[in-house]
Order: structure tokens, then sequence, then C-alpha cells
């Protein structure tokens, strides 16, 4: 299959690369980004030197391909999409720009008008356990955001199961520094942010629509900027309508993730690391050297799921790694 | 086949002895053999101290 990603020199276009470089199944035919034009892919993502000898093309030297994916900042694909999928079988947004299926929603967390909301309807939430075969099926399909993968696969199986209550639900999420993108501005300098926690969105982050939309909870949302590069630990609460044992709890969780590949169900009864922790790599493996070369612990965690940009764990006491 | 009192999670019998104690794979508690045949498990009783000693 061949592949191309418009806008690969920020952290999800490295990420992604990271990930399609060594993938069986894909050629990395083309690598677009205006500002590298001409340089090599090494220069904007150092752990991929010498793992490739693609350079990056301008965007206008776009060639068709089967599967294109975008890694560009907010707002920049939602006017150009309609073009944009006449240049391959499939597209892939990592942005937000088609994650949410109501349009007035952008005008509420994004603060503008969705130039193409027809295709709202049209893009799939790409969180494979709960879309899988419907992001099989598509042709555009909406990377979720970073916090909002790690609360939805933690409280979603809870309200379907009917154990919560959907009316409320707080999320407490702490996220590093590399969710703020490459161009994340001055509160992302390692100077603003060395040493401090920050709660730099008490309350009406972006990703609440998301959550909402896909957990089928109202959430209050408080995010927080702590000392860490990769990484997210999102703490949800939610009430219980009526009770229930931590066996029950296990059982919602394992029918939802027990066959999942990227999802672990973390809980120790005992020992000093019983919850999930971003930080630990959580599968005994020695870190690759193509792991990434921003965060001294390489990009995996526990509980795990690869989120570009955020690379974000979750999830609460029982949660699954979104690996 | 019986299952961890703690998590639900199944536990096969393999090659356990009663009296044998080990952890659950999903939640880590410490699970006793208290019958071989039929297969039972249940959590291990933790160490107390003995204050008199």
């Amino acid at each position: 299959m061949k592949v191309a990603i418009v806008g690969g020199s920020g952290y999800t276009g490295g990420e992604l690369l990271r990930l399609l470089l060594r993938h069986p199944k894909v050629e990395v035919a083309q690598v677009t980004s205006d500002s590298m034009a001409g340089k090599p892919l090494g220069r904007a993502h150092p752990n991929l030197r010498r793992a490739t000898d693609l350079t990056f093309t301008p965007h206008a030297e776009l060639d068709p391909c089967d599967l294109l994916f975008l890694a560009m900042p907010h707002g920049r694909a939602m006017e150009r999409m309609p073009e944009i999928l006449t240049r391959a079988g499939k597209v892939i947004d990592l942005s937000a720009d088609f994650r949410l299926r109501d349009a007035a929603l952008y005008r509420t967390y994004y603060n503008l008008d969705h130039p193409h909301p027809e295709l709202l309807s049209k893009s799939v939430y790409g969180l494979p356990e709960l879309h899988r075969e419907e992001i099989r099926g598509a042709t555009l399909v909406s990377g979720p955001g970073c916090i909002a993968a790690a609360a939805i696969l933690a409280v979603r199986p809870l309200a379907e199961a009917g154990l919560i209550d959907t009316e409320r639900v707080v999320i407490d999420a702490k996220t590093g520094s590399s969710a703020g993108g490459a161009d994340g501005g001055p509160a992302s300098a390692h100077a603003e942010r060395s040493g401090v926690i920050r709660a730099y969105a008490p309350a009406n982050h972006r990703h609440t629509a998301e959550i909402e939309q896909e957990a089928g909870v109202k959430a209050a949302l408080s995010c927080h900027a702590v000392e860490a590069v990769r990484g997210i630990l999102a703490t949800c609460h939610a009430f219980l309508r009526e009770p229930v044992t931590e066996k029950d709890l296990w059982r919602v969780y394992r029918e939802a993730y027990g066959a999942e590949p990227f999802v672990r169900i973390v809980k120790e009864a005992s020992g000093l690391y019983r919850y999930p922790e971003p930080k630990r790599r959580g599968d005994g493996r020695p870190r690759q050297p193509d792991e990434g070369g921003r965060g001294e612990r390489g990009p995996v965690h526990e509980p795990r799921r690869r989120v570009p940009g955020g690379d974000g764990a979750r999830v609460p006491r029982f949660a699954s790694d979104l690996r | 086949m019986t299952e961890c009192p703690e998590c639900g999670r199944a536990i096969e019998k393999k090659n356990l002895i009663e009296g044998e104690i080990f952890p659950c794979p999903d939640c880590g508690v410490e699970l006793e053999v208290t019958s071989a045949e039929p297969f039972r498990v249940d959590a291990a009783p933790h160490e107390e101290e003995d204050w008199g000693e």
C-alpha cells in the first residue's frame, strides 16, 4: 500500500513515520512539508536518521496514493478536504477537523464555523476499539484526540454497561509536553514547564466534545501540564447507579478489551506499581533505537495506545491501556 | 478450571498442587490452591505480625 503524509515534520508526523517505515504492508512514498522541503526526514526527526532516504517534498507536489495521512494543525484540512479526498482512496486526518459529528460544536470548542459539515457524517472516529469495522470501510477517518482517547476507553464500557450515572463523569488528565505539538508555543518551552504542574484547561477543554460524543456521557474535564514529555494519565471519576463489586468491573473491562491488542487492563493487588503509569514501559522490552528521540523513556506507556502528539495513556484504576 | 475470587479471571489447574501459592495473572492477588480435586483457589492468607514471639 502506497502511503503519503501531509505535514510530516511535526510530532504526529514523526511518530507516524516511525511506525509506518517498519510496517510490512506499507510503502511510505511521500512526506510533505513546505518548511522542510528538500531536506531529509532525519533533519526534523533525528531518530529516523538512516532509517530512510526520503526527503520532504512541498505540499503542492503531492502525488496520488492509496492512503493519505494528514498531520497538520487543527483547521488546515477543513477547507481543502473535498479536494484532498480526490488524491487518495482513503484519508486519515490526525487533526480535530472531522472528529465531531455536530458542526455546531466547532463554534463552541474551536471558535470557527465548519466549512464542510456535510462531510462530518462521513468521517469515522478513528478509535479501533470502538469503530474497527467502520474504519475498514471508511474513506475519511479522523484520528482521536490524545486525552479524549484515554478518557473514552476508560469510561465508555462503564456507560454502556449501565453501571454509572452518564450525566456526571469527572475526568482529571495530566499530560506531557509533546501533546502541544512541535509548535506548542511559549507555554511548551522547557523553561516554562520544567518543575511545574499547571492547570492549563480546568474546564471547557476541546476534547470534552469528543469524550461526550464517543463515551455517551456528560463530562467535566480538567487538564494539567506536568513535567513529562510523553504520556497522559486520565483519572476518571464516575458515580455508580448501584453498588458493584471489583469483579463486576473486571468483567466489564474484559468484555470490552479482552481481545484488544492495544489495551491492557492494569490493576495489581499489591506492590508499588498497582495502577497504570504512563512513564513505565510495562512490557519489559528494552528500548528500541527507533522508538523516538523525545523523552528519555521512549514512547511506550502503560496503559498504552499510541496517540500521535500525546502518545497517551489513560485510564483510571481499571483502565485499560490504550496501546 | 476455576476463577480468581478477586477479579474473576479464569484460572487453569495446570500443574498446581494443593497448598501452592501463586499470583493471579490479571490482578496479582496471591491465590492459594485450597483443593486440587476438585480444583479450587482462594485468596492466600496474609502474614500477620505475631507480637507474642
